[in-house]
């Protein structure tokens, strides 16, 4: 029996073995390796949509440990939204990566932890239940940090302190939750109607405070607001890191592991009869809008893009505490369309950094002249991003508003389009800036960044159009097949 | 004949743009300026059979939709107007030939003064008050340039009040169309009106009506762009505004209250009353105002506020009588107070004057002139058998017979202002103390004969009238009295 | 035609071809701007020829909705009915004229980006028009706005990035409030399509919600008071071509906009229950009235013209709001009367702009002998604004009135009067100093021809006569196509 999820977790870590043996000088090899691998593991992924669409599910419990904990897998429509999204995404950064990375140091240790990392956001994606999906949490924290602080200096140094110690706070908190509730409730195997409604008559208050204390431990990485601040800090990790920390791995299992405490440990019954939802709904609300203040306020364009995505994955969250189907397909789909336009985003920005230096927002004046297609494709992301059609971010936005009124709470909705005004005053500027300003930029000699660079971004903003217009072909069908299941 | 009314509108119109297209030699001009004149002249004229007999004129093809079709027609009423001011215009084309010799902008002047003519032609011709409209816009324009054409400042200052004031007469007939077209669905002219149930709407309707040709009219309170706008133009102009254009706005008046709103209408909303009102105090303000002014042509522009105002109240009073004092004080007036423009603007040509305080002994120095002035003069005042006499009258026994007879008094009082500020003119003219060392023989008057021939033969119909058998604008406008009665 | 059983292919058909057009356009900007207008136009006539042989199709009262599967929820559709086959032929049409206009209009630099993205913002405003539901009209709508902007910021000078701030954000606000209301209406309706008589079924919070967000975001386009504020700034610094096309086009998606929710999607029963439009209604009087007075004070001629645009869509939006047939008939001809009136006025202060690089009024004094044949056609152009017979912008009032008075308003007649009195106050005197005043006397005998670019003649000349056309022709098509449009919605 071909049990995929076990293959697509097993090939990056035999795969992140491989590229370490390699020699750092094997440059050719080690980048067509690293590129073959996420390839393959993306091929062993892909072929569970098709499965979880007609309505099958693959489970495969790989070691039990006593006290009903085990380690165990399952291939379901929400974690395979996930996997797909993260191994699809990992071969553009990849290739981004080989060309981005080509003229730094350590490039054995970085590619090696990329595509390690890749292995631990596979099993975050297919765990079964919550102890799997903590154990897979906590492994992407090790194996990341490496990557934060690959440029060694001061900064970076502090910034993967400060990184690490977040993350085990919040691998604490989960670990804290985990354990009180696998004692009240007995199970915490992932379940769409969730699994402590039968205990919640009981331990009301526990319950409820333990709600908050697994939503802190994955708020954390999630970056929801207060405990964001790692974030913008691990800005100091080499581009394509940050592209992932943001787009894909990292942040997103916060909020995949959010999606899963409430709706598949917890339960939207649960959750409505608690009422936490609605005080979660506040903190990120506050946290959309304070982070959008905030992005303006920043000058460096990456440092921008990471308030910026504390914003846009408090949108996810909030889409979930809506507790409305329309919401949550809204979120759901979010997860996609943000890693899509995010990405895109910091691929820009990295290829501003490489080709001109330029990191800070006043040295962007005039750089349209300089990279007119990486602006454009900066810009096409950015408008998608406040919700343009169509590009793939007004499907989520759409959703999310219509899920703000089903739920009868408007001012939901509200503070998603004062998040989207806030968004284009601190996106438009730098499109202007970069266009219609003068500065010292000249016009490219051939292409404006190295084709490994340029062609990733390209296609993926292309695909930010793509899905967009074909969202009932890609994201959509298997959103609603997810959101059907926990709105049973 | 039954296309003789486009003909008459169209034809001054494509002179004009002959005039524009043949502007090289301003002997063409001016040639082209009185034929065209005097050929709309003779279409209007060749009409003269049907006003007599009453019929009504006109094909009945549409030649605009917008929105409704409109087509010319001409009843007597149209064609008494139409030749009289047809009448006016050929004179002040003539005139204008010596008045404006070294004018500059020839073509532009000549071009205008035609089309002008063709558009007051067109007011009368149009048998719709959507109709009307069109041409009382087109008009206003053309008149428009022509007051401005001396472009000095003071033109330019009165000819954009006028304008303006002008355009707002417009926009309130034109809130009245649209209303009267909402209660009834239709604008033409029916005699004795279709809208006979009093409404607000229709109220509405009457009184912008009564703003909008009111204002044109020079009735008060909406005669204040008159005193200057007047003075402001050419000669000839002046003529033609006071002796015709502001007949437009009286015309409109007549064809609102009896061929499209019925009398009971009127009536019920008091319409005749407020219009009494207003012609009394136009009647006195101008005769009042015109005693205070110094410049001659500013004193003949109130007399003219004064005189439309008999015509006003004429057709306040809703009886036939009253209505053909109107209709022939129309008439008279057109060509009294044409007459006297023309010597104003002689006395300008020749001396260069324009304050009545500068004209002592004049009379010796331009007596065709100043007889004729005279002439108009004593006309206006209303000393039979002058054609003014004979409007006057029957304006007096129209308000006998309503009941009215304060108002004899006020006609009595008018003439006697009439007198009181056109006689010391006359007599300073010929009989002045201070200047009687400067001249006290007669000269020839210095200024080209087209214009001293015109001011001339104006000045004798003033008269003529009276002595011509049958007296043809008698007949004309107690028929159409009668007719709308 | 037998366009009952086929899919209409032409609506699709003519946006692609207009995008690929302006794509085109980039690739091969840098050549030859001959080779841009003829690009641009034979694709904008290309566009005619495919929508215009519709129109007996729809005039016969024929409507047709094509889907296509993309863009979902519910996917890109577009509906052929009379409205947006006349609305989209008038907006190609004015769009051929003005590309001959821009392709004479000596922009200083970035021809290529300007050219490109002026046919991309053209082929939106087709879309919007064409567009058969809410969805995919925003899809167009805001591809339109976003892309205007290229336009506004031509000049990239300190004013203009301010005055392109002020636009955009706006923009971006008026969209955010279209979501809402997007989403309000699929809440309540559970669809997004035209439908005749609405497909809201009931007032409430939600309805009022979705009402207000349209409002806003069409009503921004409208530069509608008190969301007008972009306007005057972006008229004052864009190049006249980007005016132009914004005051004939862009300005009419908005009104476009609301006539289309007025009667698709909440349909007049429910509005005359509610009574919502009354609001729009005041505040297209407030339009009137305010953008009348502003541009009587501006001395900037340009923004003259914004601010007369604003009152002048005050008249559509007041003509759709009255919910009366004839105030609606006069409303959609002013969309025609407009375009032809304020075209003219625009291209004219376009061509002494350009000529002279004279934009103050005060400075304009004797221009007419300078540029006599511009000058002629903005006098009759201005004549036309102030509604003078038989031009049209009087047919169109005349249609306003009689709705007016239908509604038992006359008090909106006498709204329109007044305006179109500052009309005449704000435009008259350009005209007449242009021409006379004792300091022009000595310029008679230096009268010299306007020598414009022949692209520029002409496109003013077209404009010129469909101001005079249409009201002294016999058989007046655009008001014709004006009833049936809507003898469509009051049937």
């Amino acid at each position: 029996m071909f049990i995929s999820p076990f293959y697509a977790i097993l090939v990056p870590i035999l795969g992140g073995g491989l590229i370490a043996l390699l020699k750092e000088e094997q440059d050719g090899p080690r980048n067509a390796l690293a590129v073959f691998i996420s390839i393959l593991t993306f091929s062993i992924v892909a072929p569970t949509l098709p499965l979880v669409l007609t309505g099958e599910q693959l489970a495969f419990t790989a070691v039990r440990i006593s006290g009903g904990l085990s380690i165990a897998f399952r291939v379901e429509p929400l974690g395979v939204i996930f996997a797909i999204l993260a191994s699809m995404l990992w071969i553009f950064s990849v290739i981004y990566a080989t060309g981005y990375m080509s003229h730094e140091h350590h490039r054995r240790r970085f590619f090696t932890f990329y595509i390690l990392a890749l292995s631990a956001t596979m099993g975050v994606a297919f765990s079964a239940n919550l102890f799997t999906l903590y154990i897979f949490y906590e492994y992407l924290a090790l194996i990341t940090y490496p990557l934060v602080i690959h440029e060694q200096s001061a900064e970076a140094y502090s910034a993967g302190t400060k990184y690490i110690i977040y993350c085990f706070a919040s691998g604490a908190l989960v670990f804290l939750a985990l354990f009180t509730l696998a004692g009240i409730g007995g199970s915490l195997t992932f379940s769409p109607t969730g699994v402590l409604a039968s205990a919640v008559a009981d331990n009301r208050l526990l319950i409820s405070v333990m709600f908050f204390v697994a939503i802190a431990g994955f708020g954390v990485k999630a970056a929801l607001m207060p405990l964001h601040s790692w974030l913008p800090s691990a800005m100091v990790a080499p581009t394509p890191v940050s592209a992932l920390l943001h787009a894909v791995a990292i942040v997103k299992t916060g909020v995949f592991g959010i999606l899963r405490i409430m709706f598949y440990i917890y339960g939207v019954d649960t959750l409505r009869e608690l009422g936490v939802a609605n005080i979660l709904a506040i903190i990120v609300s506050l946290s959309i809008i304070v982070a959008s203040v905030l992005a303006i306020k920043q000058t460096k364009l990456k440092s921008r893009l990471a308030y910026s995505t504390i914003g846009q994955l408090g949108y996810i969250t909030l889409g979930a505490t809506m507790l409305s189907p329309y919401g949550l397909i809204g979120g759901i789909s979010h997860i996609v369309n943000h890693a899509l336009l995010k990405i895109v985003l910091f691929f820009c920005a990295g290829a501003i950094i490489t080709q001109t230096g330029a990191t800070h927002l006043n040295q962007m004046a005039g750089i349209g002249r300089r990279m007119p297609y990486t602006m454009f494709f900066f810009s096409l992301a950015s408008i998608g991003l406040i919700g343009v059609l169509p590009l793939t971010g007004y499907i989520s936005k759409f959703y999310l508003l219509s899920g703000s009124l089903q739920a009868g709470k408007p001012i939901l909705g509200f503070v998603l389009l004062t998040s989207a005004v806030l968004n284009s005053i601190y996106y438009l500027p730098i499109i202007i800036s970069a266009y219609f300003t003068e500065g010292s930029y000249d016009k490219p000699n051939g292409l404006e960044s190295p084709p490994s660079m340029f062609f990733p971004t390209a296609v993926l903003t292309v695909f930010c159009v793509l899905f967009g217009v074909f969202a009932h072909y890609t994201t959509l069908p298997i959103v609603n097949l997810v959101v059907t299941n926990i709105f049973q | 004949m039954h296309h003789l009314p486009a003909v008459s509108v169209l034809l001054p119109f494509l002179f004009a743009i002959m005039i524009i297209l043949f502007s090289r030699r301003v002997i063409v001009i001016k040639v082209l300026a009185v034929v065209g004149s005097f050929v709309s002249l003779a279409v209007v004229a060749a009409m003269f059979p049907a006003l007599m007999s009453g019929e009504t004129l006109g094909t009945g093809i549409p030649y605009l939709t917008f929105p409704l079709p409109i087509s010319f027609r001409a009843d007597s009423l149209s064609i008494f107007l139409a030749l009289i001011l047809s009448f006016c215009y050929l004179l002040a084309t003539i005139y204008s030939l010596g008045y404006m010799g070294h004018s500059h902008a020839p073509e532009r002047y000549y071009s205008l003064l035609v089309a002008s003519q063709g558009a007051i032609v067109g007011v009368f011709m149009a048998y719709s008050l959507i109709g009307l409209f069109l041409f009382f816009e087109i008009m206003a324009v053309l008149s428009f340039l022509l007051v401005i054409h001396e472009e000095d400042e003071p033109a330019m200052f009165s000819g954009s009040k006028y304008l303006f004031m002008t355009v707002g007469a417009g926009l309130a007939v034109f809130f009245g169309l649209v209303v009267t077209y909402y209660l009834a669905g239709r604008l033409d002219f029916v005699p004795g009106g279709y809208i006979t149930q009093s409404s607000p709407y229709a109220a509405y309707a009457l009184f912008a009506f009564l703003a909008g040709f009111g204002l044109k009219a020079g009735m008060f309170p909406f005669h204040i762009w008159l005193p200057d706008a007047h003075p402001a133009a050419p000669a000839p102009v002046s003529a033609l505004l006071s002796g015709c254009m502001i007949k437009t706005g009286a015309y409109g008046i007549i064809r609102v209250i009896h061929f499209v709103y019925g009398l009971d209408v009127v009536r019920a909303i008091s319409f005749d009353r407020v219009l009494m009102v207003l012609a009394v105090i136009t009647i006195l303000l101008g005769s009042a105002l015109a005693m205070q002014q110094d410049h001659l042509k500013r004193r003949l522009a109130y007399s003219s506020v004064a005189q439309i105002g008999y015509v006003l109240l004429g057709i306040s009073l809703l009886t036939e009588r009253a209505m053909f004092g109107a209709l022939f004080h129309i008439f008279s007036h057109a060509l009294m107070k044409g007459t006297l423009f023309l010597c104003a603007g002689a006395i300008i040509t020749q001396t260069g004057k324009k304050y009545i305080s500068q004209l002592a002994g004049i009379g010796y120095q331009m007596p065709v002139v100043m007889i004729s002035f005279t002439i108009a003069a004593v006309t206006m005042v209303g000393i039979p058998p002058f054609n003014a006499f004979i409007s006057k009258w029957h304006l007096a026994v129209a308000s006998l017979e309503t009941g009215q007879s304060a108002l004899v008094a006020l006609l009595v009082l008018s003439s006697l202002l009439n007198a009181v500020y056109y006689f010391p003119i006359v007599i300073n003219a010929f009989f002045s103390n201070e200047n009687k060392s400067v001249k006290t023989s007669f000269i020839r008057d210095e200024v080209p004969a087209s214009m001293i021939w015109t001011t001339a033969l104006m000045a004798l119909l003033c008269v003529g009238f009276a002595f011509i058998y049958p007296n043809w604008p008698v007949i004309a406008a107690s028929n159409i009295a009668s007719a709308i009665f | 035609m037998d366009g009952l059983t086929t899919v209409l292919w032409q609506p699709a058909v003519s946006i692609i071809v207009l995008l690929t057009a302006s794509l085109f356009i980039w690739v091969i900007g840098e050549k030859g701007e001959k080779a841009v207008t003829a690009i641009s136009a034979s694709a904008i006539t290309a566009a005619l020829l495919f929508l215009a042989p519709l129109s007996p199709y729809v005039l016969a009262g024929h409507v047709q909705v094509i889907r296509y599967s993309i863009l979902p929820p519910f996917g890109l559709s577009f509906r052929v009915e009379l409205l947006s086959i006349s609305l989209a032929l008038l907006f190609l049409f004015t769009g051929l004229v003005l590309t001959f206009y821009t392709g004479a209009y000596p922009l200083e630099s970035g021809k290529r980006r300007f050219r490109t993205v002026f046919l991309f913002v053209l082929a939106c405003s087709v879309g919007v028009v064409l567009a058969g539901d809410l969805l995919s009209l925003f899809l167009f709508f805001e591809a339109m706005s976003l892309s205007f902007f290229i336009l506004v910021i031509h000049n990239r000078e300190q004013e203009t990035i301010s005055a392109t701030f002020k636009f955009l954000y706006m923009t971006i606000g008026g969209s955010v409030m279209y979501f809402i209301a997007l989403a309000a209406v699929f809440n309540q309706a559970g669809e997004l399509a035209w439908r005749d008589g609405g497909i809201m079924t009931a007032g409430g919070p939600y309805t009022l919600l979705a009402f207000i967000g349209f409002v806003v975001a069409f009503g921004m386009k409208a530069g509608m008071f008190p969301l007008h504020l972009w306007m005057p700034d972006a008229y004052g610094q864009a190049p006249a071509p980007a005016v132009t096309l914004s005051s004939m086009i862009m300005l009419k998606t908005g009104a476009y906009g609301i006539l289309r929710i007025t009667h698709h999607i909440f349909g007049i029963d429910l509005l005359r229950d509610v009574s919502w439009h009354n609001y729009v209604l005041v505040l297209a009087v407030i339009s009137i009235l305010y953008g009348s007075s502003c541009a009587f004070a501006t001395r900037d001629l340009m923004r003259r013209l914004a601010y007369s645009g604003i009152a002048q869509l005050g008249y559509i939006t007041l003509g759709i709001t009255m919910l009366t047939p004839d105030a609606l008939t006069g409303g959609v001809y002013h969309i025609m009367a407009h375009a032809m009136m304020k075209g003219t006025l625009l291209l004219c202060a376009g061509a002494i702009l350009a000529k002279t690089g004279k934009r103050n009024i005060d400075d304009l004094a004797g221009i007419g002998w300078k540029m006599p044949f511009t000058m002629i056609c903005f006098s009759i152009a201005a004549l036309t604004a102030v509604g003078l017979p038989p031009m049209n912008i009087f047919i169109s009032k005349w249609h306003l009135g009689l709705g007016a008075l239908d509604a038992g308003q006359p008090l909106l007649l006498v709204v329109l009067l007044i305006s179109s009195m500052l009309n005449a106050a704000y435009y008259l005197p350009i005209a007449i100093a242009a021409f006379f005043g004792e300091r022009n006397h000595d310029l008679h005998e230096k009268l010299s021809w306007d020598r414009l670019p022949l692209g520029m003649s002409l496109s003013i000349v077209v404009l010129t006569v469909g101001c005079l056309a249409f009201g002294l022709g016999q058989i007046n098509i655009p008001l014709q196509w004006a009833r049936a449009i809507t003898a469509g919605f009051f049937y």
